[in-house]
């Protein structure tokens, strides 16, 4: 069988052949018992496949069911949560930001107030003296 | 492939989205042959293809609020489905040699028509696609089992039609090979 006759019947099935194309096809499968036999084998291979049904069978959705239960009903909360989280996070880097703007230091004492805490103590103790 | 029923369908997907879960469990009723569909032509009938499912539904569930209805669901699910199977096939290309060295005894199995077990017959398609690469195996499974046309084939691929249509071609050029000395 011609190769290329081969591929102008397969193409056949899924595109529009051109019209050079459609009318040699059909010429040879006037005359050709070979290729009308091999277009009948396609047909029937391509229905095989077509009727390839597969399914999970029982019991599919309450699996579904249970795994999302399990890991679950949570994950409903969770982008709640992803956009508290993001807030807060988005909050203390501006407030950060500020704090430096505005000439204040990075260090941790600072950021928590200790500094200030601890000069206050300090004076605090010289006035007791 | 199965039709989009618009409004019971949206009410089903409003309902989920409110937390109505026997809404979803219906949407998943309604789409697991279309889903097992895809994945087990992808995978093969195994444990993976069913935990493969499942997944494209979860995937579906925590991501319900992305599905505005811009494609009909069996399409989204099936873009879910061909995604995770494709990711699961990376996954597990070793187990995958080994089924394709099991294909290749396949050869010495007696002719199709002698068969009277369609369950056989079944599994001896199966096992013929699955013998495709999988570049060729998801163009035949959605257009010949699935009956996507050509250019929803290459939408939902993202390849261009005559891509879609070559391996198409060549798909069927290599299951001809397999199947049809049996036939």
């Amino acid at each position: 069988m011609d190769e290329k006759l081969s591929d102008l019947l397969i193409r056949s099935f899924d595109e529009e052949l051109t019209f050079e194309e459609q009318v040699r096809l059909d010429n040879v499968l006037k005359n050709s018992e070979e290729l009308r036999s091999e277009k009948k084998q396609l047909l029937l291979m391509r229905e095989l496949i077509g009727n390839n049904k597969n399914s999970f069978g029982p019991n599919f959705s309450s699996e579904v069911m249970a795994r999302i239960n399990e890991s679950g009903f949570s994950s409903g909360i969770f982008p709640l949560f992803k956009k508290i989280a993001f807030a807060g996070a988005a909050s203390i880097i501006i407030l950060l930001g500020l704090h430096v703007w505005s000439g204040g230091s990075l260090s941790l004492e600072s950021i928590l107030g200790v500094e200030s805490a601890a000069q206050d103590v300090v004076t605090f103790n010289v006035m007791g003296h | 492939m199965t039709d989009y029923n618009s409004n019971e369908e949206k009410i089903l997907i409003t309902n989920a989205k409110g937390g109505d879960e026997n809404s979803f469990r219906q949407l998943v009723e309604k789409y697991q042959d279309q889903v097992a569909r895809v994945v087990i032509g992808m995978l093969g009938n195994s444990d993976n293809a069913r935990d493969v499912g499942q997944e494209v539904f979860i995937r579906f569930y925590r991501s319900m609020d992305q599905f505005k209805g811009e494609s009909t669901l069996g399409t989204y699910l099936t873009k879910i489905a061909i995604n995770l199977s494709l990711n699961e096939l990376k996954k597990i290309k070793i187990a995958q040699l080994r089924i394709v060295g099991n294909i290749d005894s396949i050869n010495d199995i007696e002719d199709l028509n002698q068969r009277q077990d369609k369950n056989e017959i079944k599994e001896f398609v199966q096992q013929a696609i699955l013998k495709l690469e999988p570049d060729f195996r998801i163009v035949v499974v959605l257009r010949l089992i699935e009956g996507y046309s050509t250019k929803e084939v290459s939408e939902m691929l993202g390849i261009p039609l005559g891509t879609v249509l070559s391996r198409l071609a060549r798909g069927q050029e290599k299951l001809k090979i397999i199947l049809m000395p049996k036939m």
